[in-house]
């Protein structure tokens, strides 16, 4: 019967046409010039639609804000052909322009250029907001600067601290084909993994690369057993945030901040309205905004390690901490409602601070940019961290590293980058774009540093800044005492003593197996 | 309603048969509401954000109607980053995946339900035990042979899989074919059908529930697939819509308004699929859980 025969072909055939659809289609993404026919137009009708019609983006541009608009595409498609054209037009005029005046903007494309090109591939972490047209920017200066070198950028979704982008790093790293460069918020753990390029050599033979114009909270977290594994790049710090028109409201004085643990009390009874078990506004919340127990357990005096990595968070220092902690909490109605609260608002796109819910935080430096954004008109102010009675000022610090790959191909060229990049010139640019703070200290004169009030108090914050350490015990440690032992005394479920007891316990087996090695 | 006017006359018996199912059924009408405005708050939160201006995404308590309706935010999102080539480049994977999925995964299913081999539920129980093992497991060990392979940054670890079956659709598709009736099957053999024939032209046509739930559950799947696409690719002009909706949250900068218009853009088709063939996704759900006979 021919119905036999078309049915077997077709089966067949629709089997087949599946299979090689697939490995043609795959192959047309890996090499496009060959395969393109089939499955690879996605590409090739993409790229060439703003090349002929810039209208078109141009069109488009204006309502997201031209800057951030032109920025992003550049990954596939804006950017490239729009540069060309720039330095194709002013070829006759430009002041100093690069041998190669094409090259430089081809910052992001595949660069298979002949010749000692060095390609260095980066991912970062950067989204597409106002800091990644920075550091475009920047790329394009050093390789304007440079033309014999080029990057090729990616960017890996998702928070550094935890998931996709450490799955994704870490599987590349494993695998054996990690980036040159890439963002690292973990130096010293990942460094004490062997997944990283010690610099200590390079920095030796760049004498104009000074460590100590890094701010220490900054640069050691790059370092593990005196080994480096990153070069800090920005950093950020915190401090203790009012809203002010709500302060003024309840009858209190915003220009004269609660400076000690107690003034935090008075402020909560001044400003915090309950309705039944839930709020109508809050005064101060111990734990919400980017505080945990570390942030007072430095601003009482106290300390995570010594000198000779014994666990020293469960000392009286410690126990003081949780006992305020507990004070605080349950003068607004205990950790049940109070976790309750600010697990609604678990999502950033929900600011409780600038909603007015929350009259005071602690937080950091990177809300500025927040409320610039989505509420330029809140009153607010900043304001050191209260400190109790035998305690100093102190604030904790992150920042945002770049580290190289210990297999990467080319770690000398990749060096000499982040050392250009991590200057006053360069850093300060990147770090405005997000409202950060430069890492260094000779950033102090930067006009970004001294014309804004509010970016000059976390800057001189990061001077008694307590680093966020990055040891490979960090999320350990951050879990079993910021979460666990935390949680547990505020639930009552231990006493504070018992509850750091506990961590320590955790802790210090878990610093032992490193610190043996 | 008028039965509550007509009961009056009624004789108190029926009076009392008539108002208990008819609480029942108002009663549970208002359950499913109520459970129904429970489900959609969230995603109507995430239409109403996606079209507030700004300085209304933070305010409280919280509005739910925009000042005006903002549309700034999906033209803004899709100029953000290149979403044309990411939209093409997820339709690519989700058909090639779901040819894939379809033909590989009903061909070893039938062999399950219908074929006598030794050791064929030592193997299925094999096939089934695979599910248990979490994705983060055989991340690396998969990540090292697709390297080997040279398929990194390409599509092919994302699709190829795809055509060697998956566990899960295998066992939804043989739960499925062993409730069909053999008899149909050996009365095509009889009139001289191979089995190839049997498959595509008695047992396929018969399933199409079930490959109508199979091709749901493989279409939202990869639409939605964060993981792969994040592992395997490396290039920005290759990325996937999962993957190109973190653009909007940087290390630094969060654009909300565009995360939620281009949340929204992604899980209209979604939406879209499911009205379509809600039937099929219920059915599949009842397939998976009491095939067989």
């Amino acid at each position: 019967m021919t119905n036999r025969a078309i049915s077997r072909r077709r089966a067949l055939a629709f089997g087949l046409a599946g299979l090689g659809g697939a490995v043609l289609a795959a192959c047309g993404q890996a090499a496009a010039p060959t395969a393109a026919p089939t499955a690879a137009p996605a590409k090739p009708t993409e790229a060439p639609k703003p090349a002929g019609a810039a209208p078109t983006t141009a069109a488009a541009a204006p309502t997201a804000g031209a800057g951030v608009g032109g920025a992003t595409p550049a990954a596939g498609a804006t950017a490239a052909p729009a540069k060309p054209a720039e330095a194709a037009k002013p070829s006759g005029a430009p002041p100093t322009p690069a041998p190669t005046p094409t090259l430089p903007p081809e910052a992001t494309g595949p660069v298979g250029q002949s010749g000692a090109k060095t390609t260095l591939t980066l991912w970062h972490t950067l989204g597409g907001g106002p800091d990644l047209k920075a550091f475009r920017e920047l790329l394009t200066k050093y390789t304007t600067e440079h033309p014999d070198v080029a990057f090729k950028l990616s960017f890996v979704p998702g928070s550094s601290e935890t998931g996709p982008y450490v799955q994704k790093i870490t599987a590349a790293i494993a695998g054996g084909s990690p980036p040159d460069i890439f963002h690292m918020n973990r130096p010293a753990q990942f460094g004490a993994a062997g997944a990283l390029y010690e610099l200590s050599d390079f920095i030796r033979t760049m004498p104009q690369f000074d460590p100590k114009d890094f701010f220490p909270a900054a640069w050691t977290r790059n370092t593990w057993l005196d080994k480096v594994y990153g070069v800090p790049v920005i950093v950020d710090s915190r401090g203790y945030w009012i809203n002010k028109a709500l302060f003024k409201q309840a009858g209190l004085d915003p220009d004269k901040p609660p400076a000690t643990w107690d003034d935090l009390l008075k402020v909560n009874e001044a400003l915090t309205v309950k309705e039944g078990s839930a709020f109508k506004r809050v005064g101060f919340m111990p734990l919400f905004g980017n505080v945990q127990f570390y942030s007072y357990l430095y601003l009482n005096g106290g300390e995570l390690l010594d000198e000779s990595y014994k666990v020293q968070f469960n000392s009286d220092k410690g126990v003081q901490v949780l006992d305020w902690l507990i004070k605080a909490t349950d003068a607004i109605g205990g950790a049940q409602i109070v976790n309750t609260f600010q697990q609604s608002f678990s999502t950033g796109a929900n600011d409780p601070f600038i909603g007015g819910l929350v009259a005071s935080k602690i937080d950091g430096c990177w809300n500025l940019a927040t409320v610039a954004q989505y509420a330029p008109n809140l009153e607010f102010a900043v304001a050191l961290e209260p400190i109790p009675p035998g305690g100093h000022k102190a604030t904790m610090v992150g920042g945002y590293n770049w580290s190289i790959a210990r297999d990467s191909k080319q770690p000398r060229p990749a060096f000499d980058f982040l050392a250009w990049f991590s200057l006053p010139a360069q850093s300060t640019v990147f770090a405005q774009a997000s409202q950060n703070m430069p890492a260094r200290k000779s950033a102090l004169d930067s006009t970004y540093i001294q014309k804004n009030p509010n970016i000059k108090f976390f800057f001189d914050a990061l001077s008694y800044g307590v680093p966020y350490t990055t040891a490979p015990w960090s999320q350990v440690m951050f879990d079993n005492v910021n979460a666990t032992a935390t949680q547990e005394a505020l639930y009552k479920r231990k006493s504070p003593k018992q509850a750091l007891d506990d961590a320590a316990k955790v802790v210090q087996a878990e610093v032992d197996k490193w610190v043996k090695k | 309603m008028s039965s509550a006017a007509r009961a009056l006359p009624m004789p108190a018996a029926r009076l009392r048969a008539r108002w208990p199912q008819f609480l029942r059924r108002a009663v549970g009408f208002v359950l499913v509401v109520a459970g129904a405005v429970v489900m959609l708050i969230p995603f109507a939160w995430l239409v109403s954000t996606s079209l507030k201006p700004d300085d209304q995404l933070f305010a409280y308590p919280p509005v739910w109607i925009p000042r005006y309706l903002n549309w700034a935010n999906y033209t803004g999102a899709w100029s953000y980053a290149p979403f044309g080539t990411y939209l093409l480049n997820t339709l690519e994977i989700t058909a090639f995946t779901l040819v894939g999925t379809l033909a590989s995964s009903s061909l070893v299913a039938y062999g399950f339900a219908r074929r006598q081999f030794p050791g064929r539920d030592l193997l299925f129980g094999l096939l089934l035990s695979t599910l248990m093992l979490p994705a983060i497991v055989t991340l690396i060990p998969l990540f090292l042979i697709f390297k080997t392979l040279g398929w990194i940054n390409t599509f092919l670890p994302l699709i190829v899989p795809s055509y060697f079956a998956s566990p899960f659709y295998v066992f939804l598709l043989r739960q499925f074919f062993l409730s069909l009736p053999p008899e149909l099957e050996d009365a095509a053999m009889i009139d001289g059908a191979s089995t190839l024939q049997v498959i595509t032209r008695i047992v396929l046509p018969l399933a199409k529930p079930a490959l109508a739930s199979v091709t749901i559950f493989s279409v939202t799947f990869h639409w939605n697939d964060f993981l792969g696409p994040l592992i395997y690719l490396n290039d920005d002009e290759k990325r996937t819509l999962a993957l190109g909706l973190y653009a909007f949250l940087g290390e630094h900068t969060a654009q909300w308004g565009y995360l939620m218009a281009g949340s929204t853009l992604m899980v209209l088709p979604m939406a879209g699929l499911f009205f379509v063939a809600q039937k099929y996704f219920i059915q599949g759900i009842v397939t998976s859980g009491f095939g067989g006979r």
